[in-house]
């Protein structure tokens, strides 16, 4: 068995080569989306005090919490979300700037458990916050954005699913409170037929109500599907869950989106602080989201500054088994050299490493071609003679080479004084 | 195209039966073939069979698209899933069962298959029991006092009747569900809501 300094703790990975480039270049072109959009980047502690993470997450989620200990005792929790650290930076250090904020990051976040799923212990989150902006056309530019960002990392097939908080407590609002959390509950599971089964017990609501409570979470579609959500709406709050349903999607249609969205009048989303429009997203070649985020005007009012607000977090290491293209690998080179030709191996470096070239120096004790492992495969390989002159198998290295002596770039180059 | 895995064994004349009243053309052989995808391009599904212990699994992942299996199962496994309906087949009882003079709350160590049940049953009763996690042949547990009782699901009783353990008390009942992938729900949603309803129809 292996000892355990040699492994991971469970629920870590370990990322390098080809997936860290592919990686690193999602998180760089999604930051260049937020930043196209006005979206300036920040970063918090990768640990805040429990009590911070206290505002905005209920007791299971809060159970999931990475938990340590500074030296006074105190307990630290490792962040597992990036919302509640960005709120407390904007009621504290941003008290007095003023609104609309707009805030982006890439971040790793933690829990404590593996979740369902396998999902690891570290996720990295990439994702926006719009804080201070009231209006559905909020909602709808934090969709946009998303949506943008996809289009870039070049996943085509996707989708957002839009339900509402405000719509689903409205409807479940009438009923009693113990049964209202055992429906709620039954669709935060995404269970309907628990949902049913508890509807079905209860005998003194009015059987016309019934049937619109029993009916609605299954509901999901275009401009239809809010049409269906205002027939059964019972109040005004339900009414105006529907008319911002109704403007968000006049949003997206102005930002050319609104094909990529539906509703889904029964998405209930398990973070305390959602207020109002909440959002998920699918790629059609991985079963699980993708993104989520919405509305939570609450939230920030909790550290001690009142202000609507909205975002949307993409999950990088899922994008990372979405996206099939990737960053343009540099050509690599790998340049071996006999002391002596120290200074020749080291200009022709230089000089390639100028040109975009990646370039790997390495010196030898005997002039012979190293074994084809050794030379890496998918790696140019050259080899300094003692006579200065380069021994290699690749045709463009080859010629670069001959350049590089017949123009006299190795006197003038500035290889020298580079090194 | 929509793929659907369904569970093998005891669940599955009775899913086949539903799906071709529904409107859905299976094979003659569906029942008995060894073929493990089955194709219908008249309606553009393909069935899965799998062991029923794996279907939560296809689902979650996104490998099929909906899944009929039975709730133990699904609940027992914990899945990540839209459970969409009770397809009101498959039907058993997953009890509490012992020797008669068993006293139900005051159990300290219970035999399962199904260890989630278990557990939740018994906290819910203000009991932590220990459980004893076996694969089959539960009903041998108290009897060679590896555990005091025993909790798993009853067709007819037949089995705890010959080993001398009576039903001391029900902890839930069971049925088959159809389940769909989250992506799925979302994506390709006309075409679930479709398969949804003509399950829904023919009850």
């Amino acid at each position: 068995m292996h000892p355990i300094y040699l492994e991971r703790p469970s629920g870590t990975r370990d990322l390098y080569g080809q997936q860290l480039q592919k990686k690193r270049w999602i998180e760089q072109q999604m930051i260049a989306v937020f930043r196209s959009f006005g979206y300036d980047l920040i970063e918090t502690p990768m640990i805040e005090y429990v009590e911070t993470f206290a505002q905005g997450l209920h007791g299971s989620e809060q159970e999931q919490l990475y938990r340590l200990f500074d030296r006074r005792g105190r307990t630290l929790a490792l962040r597992p979300e990036m919302t509640t650290p960005v709120a407390r930076v904007v009621a504290t250090e941003f008290a007095h700037v003023a609104s609309p904020l707009r805030l982006s990051y890439a971040a790793k976040t933690y829990r404590a458990e593996e979740g369902r799923l396998r999902e690891p212990v570290e996720v990295t989150q990439a994702g926006i916050e719009l804080i201070g902006a009231l209006s559905p056309d909020a909602d709808a530019e934090v969709i946009a954005l998303m949506a943008t960002a996809l289009k870039r990392l070049g996943i085509e097939h996707f989708r957002f699913a839009i339900g509402h908080m405000a719509y689903l407590q409205a409807m479940l609002a009438p009923l009693q409170e113990t049964l209202q959390a055992r429906l709620r509950q039954a669709l935060i599971d995404r269970d309907l037929v628990r949902y049913e089964q508890i509807l079905a017990q209860e005998s003194d609501v009015d059987p016309k109500w019934l049937e619109s409570l029993r009916e609605f979470p299954r509901i999901r579609g275009g401009l239809e599907a809010i049409d269906a959500a205002r027939e059964l709406a019972l109040d005004e709050r339900a009414e105006k869950a529907c008319d911002e349903w109704s403007e968000l999607f006049a949003a997206l249609d102005a930002y050319g989106v609104a094909e990529l969205t539906h509703v889904d009048l029964g998405l209930y989303l398990d973070h305390d602080y959602y207020t109002g429009i909440v959002i998920e997203g699918y790629a059609d070649v991985l079963g699980v989201p993708i993104c989520f985020g919405g509305r939570y005007d609450g939230l920030l009012e909790r550290f001690g500054r009142g202000a609507p607000a909205t975002g949307c977090v993409a999950h990088v290491e899922r994008l990372l088994q979405t996206v099939e293209i990737g960053s343009e690998q540099p050509f690599r080179i790998h340049l071996c050299y006999l002391a002596e030709q120290r200074t020749l191996a080291f200009s022709f470096a230089a000089y390639l490493r100028e040109r975009d070239y990646a370039v790997a120096t390495s010196r030898v004790e005997v002039q012979e071609l190293p074994s084809l492992e050794a030379q890496s495969i998918g790696e140019c390989f050259g080899m300094f003679t003692a006579g200065g002159e380069l021994l290699t198998e690749d045709s463009l290295l080859q010629q670069i080479w001959e350049y590089y002596r017949s123009s006299g770039a190795s006197e003038t180059d500035g290889g020298k004084s580079i090194c | 195209m929509l793929t659907v895995a369904l569970a093998k064994g005891r669940n599955l004349f009775d899913t086949a039966n539903r799906l071709r009243i529904s409107g859905f053309a299976l094979p003659g052989d569906f029942e008995e073939t060894r073929r493990l995808v089955i194709e219908d391009e008249r309606m553009e599904i393909r069935y899965l069979l799998a062991k029923p212990v794996d279907v939560p699994t296809y689902v979650e992942h996104g490998a099929a698209d909906l899944g009929i299996v039975g709730k133990d199962i699904l609940h027992e496994k914990g899945a990540d899933v839209h459970e969409l309906l009770d397809l009101g087949f498959g039907f058993c009882r997953l009890v509490v069962a012992g020797p008669k003079e068993t006293d139900v709350s005051r159990v300290t160590r219970v035999a399962t298959k199904y260890p989630r049940y278990a557990t939740e049953y018994f906290r819910k009763l203000g009991r932590q029991i220990e459980v004893i996690s076996l694969q089959g042949s539960v009903e041998l547990a108290p009897l060679i006092g590896l555990a005091e009782c025993i909790v798993d699901l009853v067709e007819t009783g037949r089995t705890l009747q010959e080993n001398g353990l009576v039903a001391l008390a029900e902890v839930a009942q069971v049925s088959a569900r159809l389940v769909a992938n989250r992506r799925s729900y979302q994506l390709r949603a006309a075409e679930v809501d479709d398969f949804v309803m003509r399950l829904r129809q023919n009850r």
